[in-house]
């Protein structure tokens, strides 16, 4: 489970990005992140996994507080899925990105071989273990850049626009592995009615701050509130 | 300015790697010592990328499809500091060595000395930072780019030079090759040097932070240290040289000396035989005859040894033809075999 | 962008070849490194009027193809590309020797002649080593070889990325030329006065780019260059493969092979 209480990040320029941000989201749960371009979406998911340091605030994973010596334990345990797999796909052949995690993590090679195929033949994958990320499609990039970051065995997922450039297609495949994962998961997004299928409950963000905080279908129907927040409304 | 192993002796080329290799060696380890070089990482590797593919665009110039890459070395340089920026360039040499043939595998030493240890490790320090060191302006940038490209393809067109005669595969005069390859990398210099500094005014204009933080973070820690590679680089190559200029020096060709001495008279008693008859041949007294077609054509080397070589080597191809044919016949009809 | 686009075929393809199925293929890559090295040192440790003794080592290439089924016009295109050069040191030995080396029915075959000869075929020769070992060894078996020997691994783990991102950024810059195109009345290229926005464009993406993958890398624990890889012990296999490669290669360098005409023919 993720707890945030009061966090502020402020870009190296000043200017303020997300300000006084509390949520908690629980094991198992699924919560979708919506708000407009610039809203402070992937800064709230980057302070979770402590790249961006929050000046004020509390962070703490499954009861442990986000700090310098816990930084790598809570990284373990929350698992971010970046929006552009190829950020995230950085090695010659997908094995190696699986394994590039538990590796430093320090598993032996036997260890880390059984968690690569696992992560993968669990997200069936199993076939692309030894192709490399260059003449994978986009959904099979997204999936495999979910791989990596299964094969550290976290507890939560954070996903920051995982529907980006996938065809219908790709999205319904992705649509039906995230709701068969159990991890507890928090989605920024701005595809809304991949929202409501997979999120029941949705986190409205504007300028930084929490604007709403409800059920996704509820909130995503309401004209007036999404107006405000700069997204259209589902219809 | 890719420099191929065709054209190059051992000798020259395993210098050439020796000193090559201790400046990687050296400069990764100064990156590691680095407290951000971690976190440059992927930034090397990104931005070397970048040297490849904007070494593609720029085909609309004349004459640059051979380099480009002084002008991203000093690029690099600018945008990551010295160290980080050999590293990344000598990557790049090696992707193309692997990939594209640009450039041979021996003469990995040559080419990354010429395009990368240049421009990052003494173009670098003695011209580009000297010039910006007052701070940055978009003249300051404009002229200190432009400065250390050209001098670093006359540098390292130079290299090149000097790497092929060394080699002694050309007879091209020395005058006659300085001749041509100065002035025409004069030219490319100039080109390459606008575009780079066309470039690094444009990230200067909309990030200047990146440029400040490499130029920042460089000079207090570099200052020492770029003395200490040059000297190490120095000592390197001076060591291996020397050693091997020695052998070659005595022996014209040091490798077969070196095989000479290791290999031993045994090879020759052990061949028995057909080769005792060879020998009897070539001349009973040397056991490597220094072949060379310049003494036959006017001693009096008869014709029928030569056409009959020339028939051994026709007839060598054809049996390679047919051996690699074979093969590949084989290895068809097991798959077809296989299929079915 | 047909350059850019083949470019980056070029690089597909050569992978696709590297993750077939041979014996070759299945040889330990560090005997695969030490019998290119060898070959190559070999080649041009002769000197350069050398012909008659450089043929024989034409074997090692035509059966390693043959045996590892890579096939021939990728090795002739790549060869294509390193001719230049070679051919004007060659053709320049042909204006500065014109020795004569033996008469051939009748016509003068100058020195110079046959050292241009013998420079293109060892340009041959080398081109198709190196390209044999990248399309028989996937990349990241090199790699791990490479971390055994002991390279700096910040060194090996750049390469690796770098590998991966030239694709990337040739498939943006390409992405980008072809928006260019599409708004420029001249279809000439890219024009000069663009190139510093242009290309300082694509180097921005490309360090916000590397910021994001710092960004990946630390999220899955990464916090200091840390050995990698399996090790993998050399098999009988791997041995005999060394042994059948570079005995016979070192066999050609001593002897002169020449001798050995002159007697069957």
């Amino acid at each position: 489970m993720i707890e945030i209480k009061n966090i502020s990040v402020t870009y190296p320029d000043g200017t303020s990005a997300i300000s006084d941000i509390s949520l908690a989201i629980g094991d198992g749960e699924s919560a979708a992140l919506i708000g407009a371009n610039g809203a402070g979406k992937t800064t709230l998911l980057l302070s979770i996994v402590g790249v961006l340091p929050a000046e004020r605030g509390l962070i703490s994973v499954d009861g442990i507080e986000l700090g310098k010596k816990s930084l790598s334990e809570v990284r373990r345990r929350v698992g971010m899925v970046f929006q552009d797999p190829d950020d995230q796909l950085f090695m010659p052949l997908i094995y190696d990105d699986v394994a590039f995690g538990p590796r430093n993590l320090g598993l032996s090679e036997e260890a880390v071989e059984k968690r690569v195929d696992a992560a993968l033949s669990s997200l069936g994958i199993a076939h692309l273990r030894d192709r490399s990320s260059l003449r994978l499609s986009g959904g099979e990039k997204r999936i495999a850049a979910i791989a990596t970051v299964l094969a550290m065995e976290p507890t939560m997922m954070i996903f920051d626009e995982p529907t980006a450039f996938l065809d219908p297609k790709a999205r319904r495949n992705l649509i039906n592995l995230l709701r068969r994962l159990p991890h507890g998961k928090l989605i920024a997004t701005h595809d809304l009615s991949f929202a409501e299928e997979v999120c029941p409950r949705a986190i409205l963000l504007k300028n930084g701050r929490i604007f709403a905080d409800g059920r996704t279908g509820e909130l995503i129907r309401d004209d007036r509130l999404m107006d405000e927040c700069g997204v259209e409304a589902l219809r | 300015m890719h420099m191929a192993d065709a054209l190059l002796s051992p000798a020259v080329g395993g210098v050439m790697c020796a000193a090559s290799a201790a400046a990687v060696v050296y400069s990764a380890a100064k990156t590691k010592k680095d407290e951000l070089g971690e976190k440059k990482l992927p930034l090397m590797a990104v931005t070397g990328a970048f040297v490849f593919a904007a070494q593609m665009i720029n085909f609309t110039i004349p004459g640059t499809g051979s380099s480009g890459h002084i002008g991203g070395g000093i690029l690099l340089c600018a945008m990551l500091g010295a160290h980080p920026a050999l590293l990344s360039l000598a990557a790049v040499l090696i992707i193309q060595c692997l990939f594209f043939a640009d450039g041979g595998l021996l003469a990995l030493g040559c080419n990354i000395f010429n395009m990368g240890v240049i421009p990052c490790l003494l173009v670098y320090p003695l011209i580009f930072k000297p010039i910006v060191k007052k701070g940055l302006n978009y003249r300051r940038i404009t002229i200190a780019t432009i400065v250390s490209v050209v001098i670093g393809l006359q540098l390292g067109a130079f290299g090149v030079v000097l790497e092929t005669l060394a080699s002694g595969i050309t007879e091209l005069p020395f005058g006659t090759f300085v001749a041509l390859m100065q002035p025409i990398h004069l030219a490319i210099g100039l080109v390459e040097g606008v575009v780079m500094s066309a470039i690094l005014c444009f990230v200067y204009k909309m990030r200047p932070e990146i440029l400040e933080s490499s130029l920042a973070s460089a000079p207090i820690k570099s200052g020492v240290s770029v003395k200490k590679t040059v000297i190490v680089l120095a000592a390197a190559t001076l060591i291996v040289g020397g050693a091997l200029s020695l052998i070659a020096s005595s022996n014209p060709d040091g490798l077969e000396w070196a095989m000479e001495k290791t290999a031993g008279t045994a090879e020759l008693e052990a061949s028995g035989g057909v080769f005792d008859r060879a020998a009897a041949i070539q001349g009973s007294t040397a056991f490597l005859p220094d072949y060379s077609f310049s003494n036959s054509g006017e001693e009096s080397s008869p014709v029928g040894t030569t056409v009959s070589g020339i028939v051994g080597g026709v007839m060598t191809f054809a049996l390679a033809g047919i051996a690699g044919f074979l093969i590949s016949l084989s290895k068809k009809k097991k798959r077809d075999k296989k299929a079915q | 962008m047909a350059d850019i686009r083949s470019k980056i075929a070029d690089i597909y393809s050569l992978e696709q070849l590297s993750l077939k199925k041979s014996w070759v293929h299945d040889r330990h890559p560090l005997v695969k490194l030490a019998s290119t090295f060898l070959f190559i040192i070999l080649v041009v440790s002769f000197d350069r009027y050398e012909l008659a003794r450089l043929a024989p080592f034409i074997f090692y290439p035509v059966i390693l193809m043959a045996l590892s089924e890579t096939p021939w016009p990728i090795v002739l295109k790549r060869f294509a590309l390193t001719l230049p050069f070679c051919l004007f040191a060659g053709i320049s030995n042909v204006i500065f020797e014109r020795k004569t080396a033996f008469i051939l029915m009748g016509l003068n075959i100058s020195v110079g002649v046959v050292s241009l000869f013998s420079i293109v075929f060892r340009a041959f020769l080398c081109v198709t080593a190196v390209l044999l070992l990248i399309a028989v060894t996937p990349m990241s078996r090199i790699t791990a070889q490479l971390r055994r020997l002991h390279l700096p691994d910040i060194f090996v783990t750049l390469f690796e990325m770098l590998y991966r991102y030239i694709a990337v950024l040739l498939g943006e810059a390409s992405t980008m030329y072809t928006a260019y195109m599409l708004r420029s009345t001249e279809f000439k290229g890219l024009q000069m006065r663009h190139m510093g926005s242009f290309a300082g464009q694509l180097l921005i993406r490309s360090y916000d780019r590397a910021e994001r993958v710092y960004n990946a890398m630390k999220c899955r624990g990464y916090d200091s260059f840390a050995a990698r890889g399996k090790k993998k012990r050399l098999s009988a296999a791997d041995y005999l493969y060394l042994a059948a490669t570079c005995l016979p290669l070192i066999a050609l360098r001593i002897i002169d092979v020449r001798a050995a005409y002159s007697i069957v023919f």
